[in-house]
């Protein structure tokens, strides 16, 4: 792939956000050259894809098998009344490219398992974690340590939210600090708003690992009680022993 | 000794704080150091934390200076001076 320069349109579209110190235009081209995966288009899929487009990553590959419901409304803000019954990759497509037409949105209707991960996910810069269930997020975390590709972990609750960024070698995986595979739940409550909170920490994340600023949230997790407004993050620690990433497997 | 314990969640509401320095024996395992918050705390602060009566099936993450407990003896991990137990719970949804 060629190394893309910065239209005169993208220097005025994304202004505010070169300003940014260690940003720039290098920044932004990096963005631009950059490929971004983002499996499940739900509560945290749908407002992560909005800001990856609008931020400018350079391709966006969204993954998601089912159809909108009813019930996916008061959180999946990409779904709207009239998208009811489409699939969810298809309308996210739509009105991604209606934001900003300079992204490429790849919408692909699957479900990631162990057997399809590599076709499904194949070869991107960062994968944004928007899934509902402990399976699917364990397959990603497994096939982006084995690749190196930096892994951004989200899941919420209720008002409660938590996120990690697992880059291989750097800190844990999630079999490490999951040893054993949290119970999964039918049907999560769930504030629309705490997804979409933590999915701007996501493509906070993202953005700081792809253009090279900051500090990423490796070997912390951040833990947001949206009840009592309080934010803590705990250390987690990578195992030396741990079968996906460990040294000692 | 004295171990740090930090609540996460409802257990902040059960223990009317987030974090908490407790003063236990040496060689306390953590059941021992959850059987004496749950003394201080009350019947749903010990369901809760053990995930039994309304709270059946619910499993939270004990993590001990950012290891989980499954790593090493689960509640009879012993503790030592300085830890860090943060008991965290189970967050899934997307
Ligand atoms: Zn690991």
């Amino acid at each position: 792939m060629s190394f893309q320069e910065l239209t005169q349109s993208e220097l005025e579209r994304y202004d505010r956000q070169i300003l940014i110190p260690g940003w720039g235009l290098e920044g932004q081209k990096r963005l631009k050259n950059a490929k971004v995966a983002v499996v499940g288009v739900g509560g945290l899929g749908c407002p992560a894809s909005l800001y990856l487009t609008a931020v400018g990553v350079g391709k966006i590959r969204i993954i998601d098998k089912e159809k909108f419901e009813l019930s996916n409304l008061n959180r999946q803000i990409l779904g709207y009344q009239t998208d009811l019954g489409r699939f969810k990759v298809h309308v996210a497509r739509e009105k991604l490219k209606m934001l900003n037409p300079g992204v490429e949105v790849e919408p692909i209707v699957a479900e990631v398992t162990r057997d399809n991960v590599h076709e499904v996910v194949g070869d991107v810069d960062v994968v944004v974690d928007g899934m509902d269930n402990w399976r699917t997020r364990l397959v990603l975390n497994e096939y982006c340590v084995s690749h190196g590709i930096p892994f951004i972990h989200a899941a919420v609750s209720e008002m409660y939210g938590q996120i990690t960024t697992i880059v291989a070698g750097n800190g844990p995986c999630l079999k490490c600090i999951f040893p054993r595979t949290p119970p999964e739940a039918e049907k999560t409550p769930v504030l629309g708003a705490t997804p979409a909170l933590l999915a701007s920490l996501q493509v906070m994340e993202v953005v700081k690992l792809i253009i090279g600023i900051g500090e990423p949230l490796i070997g912390r997790m951040l833990f947001i009680d949206g009840r009592t407004m309080r934010f803590e993050e705990v250390r987690v620690e990578k195992r030396e022993d741990c079968p996906v990433c460990g040294s000692k497997r | 000794m004295r171990v740090k314990v930090k609540y996460f969640a409802l257990l902040r509401e059960l223990a009317g704080k987030r974090e908490e320095d407790v003063e236990i024996d040496e060689e306390t395992r953590v059941e021992e150091l959850l059987e004496k918050l749950s003394e201080r705390y009350g019947e749903r602060f010990r369901d809760y934390v053990y995930g039994v009566g309304e709270f059946r099936g619910l499993t939270l993450m004990f993590l001990l200076n950012g290891r989980n407990i499954e790593l090493m003896d689960g509640f009879k991990t012993r503790l030592r001076d300085g830890d860090t137990l943060s008991i965290l719970p189970p967050v899934v949804g997307g």
